[in-house]
């Protein structure tokens, strides 16, 4: 059922995530849950299928939390949900809303693939509700985009940009849109990463994901760099990459608000930002994570303060030591000190305007001050 | 009375592997309705899934059949099955010990093999009537008029009546069972001597204590019977008798020229050695059996708690593993690398693995086990002998004169076209030929003297490659001799690390050395910086490779499914490390101590 801001009064959001594990086929650095197609005849059939038993996984799930929650943002990731039949997407959606208070200004989100999108295709996925497209660009340089595996070039990557501008419903735009970019892949210099991000600003989506390429153990390009038949930009390259293009994205008016993601105010990812606060979400499908109260699907040993901080810290701006007192009854530093004096004193993390992060030089050490801090060490 | 010895026979059966022992011993059970077909398991003497697995026997085990002659008459034929293979040569010769004589098992399509020679030399030292069978007639390949020609050939044996079986498609078993009646002797003892019995086997059962599996030569023996046992010279109450039919049936009593087991609150098989002689306390025999002697361990490794698994824990397994395997010693040790642990003793290389993969399986151990190792023998320059079974406790070249070395006569049997790749194999093994004999136009018996540090480095499975599975091996310790031995240490980001030291001669010292780099370089994970691998001998460094670096300082991406995962990668000593050991600076995964140790035809 779709209700109104006012009905929501004494429940709490909730998100919900649907995982689409099909592909083309698989990238070079990919290691998420994904299947490539088997071009058998049968793909479409099985994607429905899959598709068919998710909603039926929601319609189980849903009974124990229709009274306490309210669904304010859906997420359709992968894989690559854009291959999926538009209709069986069509139909998770509707088995969400019958089973679930959806909030009337619910964020929906799918992410797609240059390649895999025709405009009859968005169509339905904006008549359907969803608002928000999220576009696997990774770059606008074919060979980078070679590279990389990537099944598209960098026209078809602007065709669908394209496409999913044009998409309406009424008067008004369909879309909120993201490109996803990724630096430090082989051959890659700054000035063609620049060249990337200039493109991008100047198509101006709402949102834009920025990743360092990680090299992912049992992937192609982990195994080529390992043994030495690949080289990456040096990891000092890699990082001048990223303050390039945090600079760049500031400069053009975005509001750079975790560490690989930056959005024009306002248009930061709703569903996204549940998984850095400790919100509640569902996952549904292959692989699927959950999080209710705190406590993530398959934790054996909750540990909700190492969680806080694993994930609050990757927003730029931290988080207040305040939500953390009334969260846990203890202040931070007295559950993470030393460590986290060291890494203050360090000058990795700082408390400023009554928050506490990363600063400037600390985001290009994440790691190993969260390292730190888990195990609170010196 | 005395009438009852001629009903009974006492047989084993002895073959090579493969040649179809255990499928022979499942048919015989089936035929004579000992055991239901119902109830028949595929090779129903094999009881450890390991064995069942692997194709081996293992742990012996031994039946008691009934089975009703052409001439009228019922014969309890006692069967009893030996391990096959060369790491139990002792427990196979108590075995043949305990009996009159011994079906041997030659594959028709194969023929006389090493292993098949090896049991017959050990039969024929007990004295046994040997029964020659020949097995697989069902195969079209089967040839079976030159195999009796290479029996009569290289054994000696005359094999014109030898029944040709098919133990898979149960062709012909009676023949089998007839000619055991008719040829093997029957017990001839005295039962109203004092007590004379053979311990050939013994397990530890949880709720009887070690049950011993005896040949009883002389006397009697019965419940409540006080009994001695002669080596080990402890006594103890006999609280049950009975026999294998083939589960467990007490009876009465056991008396001369019978097999059976007898239960007497005993409280570990090391102390009902194989080969030990039974006796009645008060009424002694006067001379125990010959051919006991205590079994030494040939091969040593350190088994290690793995990340994660208790110290405690993989005591308590390798003491339980001990109580059912006198064969298997271990003591406890600490290595820098890898901690607290144990070093351990076995009879060869599959006695090593069978134990390990079975303190992974039936007790869900997480171990890791180092190179294994012979012993040396190390001379000090005072004269003084130090044996030395763990590589890092080599002493300095400075303070002692020299190494001695164990070495085995080796006896690998072949078809001829194999006789070149093999030679070269052994020349690389620093083998030195005795002897070669053809036994037959096309096959060969090559007689070396090898070093046994050579033989429990992969011998076998090159052996076996190189042969495409028809050659076959024998060995058995000769002497110690001198050697240009060196002790070879790797350093992993500049540190040894002591688990992977292993002591090699001289002339192979760079080409292990490379290998195990190259190997170590395949399994080592990518870290923060640099890691240099190197192998020295001493402070010499004589091969080295590099694992890239790779920084992961920051983790780009994190979203729902990443949260635990990548969090758990952050923090020591939870799950995402487990199979990972921390080596100063560097994590090294369990499979780089197995990976050193595979023999790679590519790489040689």
């Amino acid at each position: 059922m779709i209700i109104s801001a006012r009905e929501t009064a004494g429940r709490r959001p909730l998100g919900i995530y649907v995982h689409i594990p099909y592909c083309v086929r698989k990238c070079l650095y990919c290691d998420f849950v994904s299947y490539p197609l088997k071009n058998d005849g049968l793909d479409k059939d099985r994607m429905a299928a899959y598709c068919s038993d998710i909603c039926v996984e929601i319609r189980g799930k849903a009974r124990s939390f229709n009274n306490k929650y309210y669904v304010d943002s859906i997420f359709f990731g992968g894989g690559t949900p854009s291959i999926a039949p538009a209709r069986s997407v069509v139909s998770i959606l509707s088995a969400i809303r019958d089973c679930f208070d959806v909030i009337k200004d619910v964020e929906i989100s799918i992410e797609a693939n240059p390649g895999t999108v025709n405009s009859t295709q968005l169509q339905a996925y904006a008549d359907a509700g969803v608002n928000r497209l999220s576009l696997g660009v990774q770059s606008f340089n074919d060979d980078i985009l070679r590279s990389l595996g990537r099944i598209h070039d960098s026209k078809t990557a602007l065709e669908a940009f394209r496409a999913v501008s044009d998409i309406r419903t009424g008067y008004r735009k369909a879309f909120s849109r993201n490109i996803d970019l990724m630096f430090g892949v082989p051959g890659q210099t700054a000035d063609i990463w620049k060249e990337t991000l200039a493109q991008a600003l100047e198509l101006r989506p709402e949102h834009i994901s920025f990743y360092s390429l990680q090299l992912e153990e049992g992937t192609p390009l982990y195994d080529a760099y390992r043994l030495g038949s690949l080289t990456l930009p040096s990891w000092k390259e890699n990082r001048r990459m990223y303050h390039m293009a945090v600079n760049m994205l500031k400069s053009a008016g975005y509001h750079h608000y975790e560490i690989s993601n930056a959005a024009l105010p306002g248009h930061e990812c709703r569903h996204n930002l549940k998984y850095w606060t400790m919100q509640d979400y569902l996952g549904f499908g292959t692989s699927a994570h959950s999080c209710v109260n705190g406590k993530r699907t398959g934790d054996d040993a909750p540990d909700p303060k190492g969680d806080f901080v694993f994930t609050e810290l990757r927003l730029v701006d931290g988080f207040d030591p305040a939500v953390y007192y009334a969260m846990f009854g203890k202040r931070f530093e007295d559950d993470f000190d030393p460590a986290f004096s060291t890494l203050v004193n360090a000058g990795l993390l700082e408390k400023r305007g009554g928050r506490i992060r990363f600063t400037a030089e600390g985001l290009d050490y994440t790691n190993p001050v969260m390292e730190k801090l888990l195990n609170n060490t010196l | 009375m005395e009438d009852y010895q001629k009903y009974i026979r006492n047989f084993s059966i002895i073959a090579h592997i493969d040649h179809g022992k255990s499928t022979l011993a499942d048919r015989l059970i089936e035929n004579t309705g000992t055991v239901a077909h119902r109830d028949m398991r595929e090779q129903f003497l094999d009881n450890m899934d390991l064995e069942r697995e692997r194709g081996i026997t293992i742990k012996l085990q031994t039946t008691r059949l009934i089975y009703k002659a052409k001439d009228g008459n019922e014969y309890i034929v006692n069967l009893i099955d030996t391990p096959g293979h060369v790491d139990f040569t002792y427990e196979v010769s108590r075995s043949l010990a305990a009996c009159e004589g011994a079906v041997l098992v030659v594959d028709a399509t194969q023929g006389v093999e090493a292993q098949t020679l090896a049991n017959v030399y050990l039969a024929l030292d007990e004295d046994l009537e040997i029964v020659p069978v020949l097995n697989k007639m069902d195969l079209p390949s089967a040839h079976p008029e030159e195999v009796r020609a290479e029996i009569e050939d290289v054994i000696g044996l005359d094999a014109s009546d030898a029944p040709c079986i098919s133990a898979k498609e149960g062709l012909n078993i009676d023949q089998v069972l007839e000619a055991v009646v008719e040829k093997v002797p029957a017990p001839a003892g005295d039962p109203s001597a004092p007590l004379k019995a053979l311990i050939f086997d013994s397990y530890y059962d949880n709720y009887k204590g070690v049950v011993i599996y005896t040949r009883i030569f002389d006397g009697s023996v019965k419940t409540g019977d006080k009994i001695l046992l002669m080596n080990t010279g402890k006594e103890y109450e006999v609280t049950e008798v009975g026999v294998n039919a083939p589960y467990q049936t007490p009876v009465a009593e056991l008396s001369a020229g019978s097999v059976g087991y007898i239960c007497a609150s005993i409280k570990q098989v090391r102390d009902a050695r194989v080969g030990d002689t039974i006796t009645l306390a008060k009424e002694r025999t006067k001379e125990p059996l010959k051919g006991y002697k205590k079994v030494q361990s040939m091969v040593y490794c350190g088994i290690y708690p793995a990340e994660g698994e208790k110290y405690e824990n993989v005591k308590d397994c390798l003491e339980k593993m001990q109580v059912n395997d006198a064969a298997f010693v271990f003591e406890p040790e600490t290595s820098t690398a890898l901690g607290f642990g144990f070093r351990c003793g076995f009879l060869g290389l599959l006695h090593m693995e069978i134990i390990v993969e079975r303190l992974e399986r039936e007790f869900d151990l997480d171990v890791i086990t180092t190179t294994p190792s012979v012993i040396y023998k190390v001379v000090m320059t005072d004269g003084t002998v130090k044996m030395i079974q763990n590589p890092s406790n080599m002493p300095n070249p400075t303070e002692y004169d020299h190494i001695e070395e164990p070495m085995v006569k080796a006896t690998i049997m072949l078809p001829k076209e194999y006789v070149g790749p093999i030679m070269e194999l052994c020349q690389d093994r620093r083998g030195v030929m005795e002897h070669m004999e053809y036994i037959t136009p096309t096959r060969v018996s090559l007689h070396y003297m090898l070093p046994l540090n050579e033989v429990i480095y992969d011998f076998f499975d090159a052996l076996k490659s190189k042969t495409r599975g028809y050659g076959s091996l024998d060995y058995e310790f000769d002497h110690y001799e001198k050697s240009q031995l060196v002790k070879l240490d790797y350093m992993l980001n500049r540190e040894v690390v002591d688990a992977f030291s292993m002591i090699v001669h001289e002339s192979k010292a760079y080409v292990r050395a490379r290998f195990v780099c190259e190997k170590l370089k395949e399994v080592i994970p990518m870290h923060q910086f640099e890691v240099p691998i190197q192998a020295a001998i001493g402070q010499k460094v004589i091969a080295r490779e590099t694992v890239k670096a790779y920084r992961k300082d920051v983790l780009a991406k994190c979203y729902g499914g990443d949260i635990s995962r990548k969090k758990k990668l952050l923090e020591k000593q939870k799950e995402g490390k487990k199979r990972m050991k921390q080596f100063g600076t560097v994590e090294v995964p369990q499979e780089a101590f197995t990976a050193v140790l595979k023999y790679d035809e590519g790489k040689k």
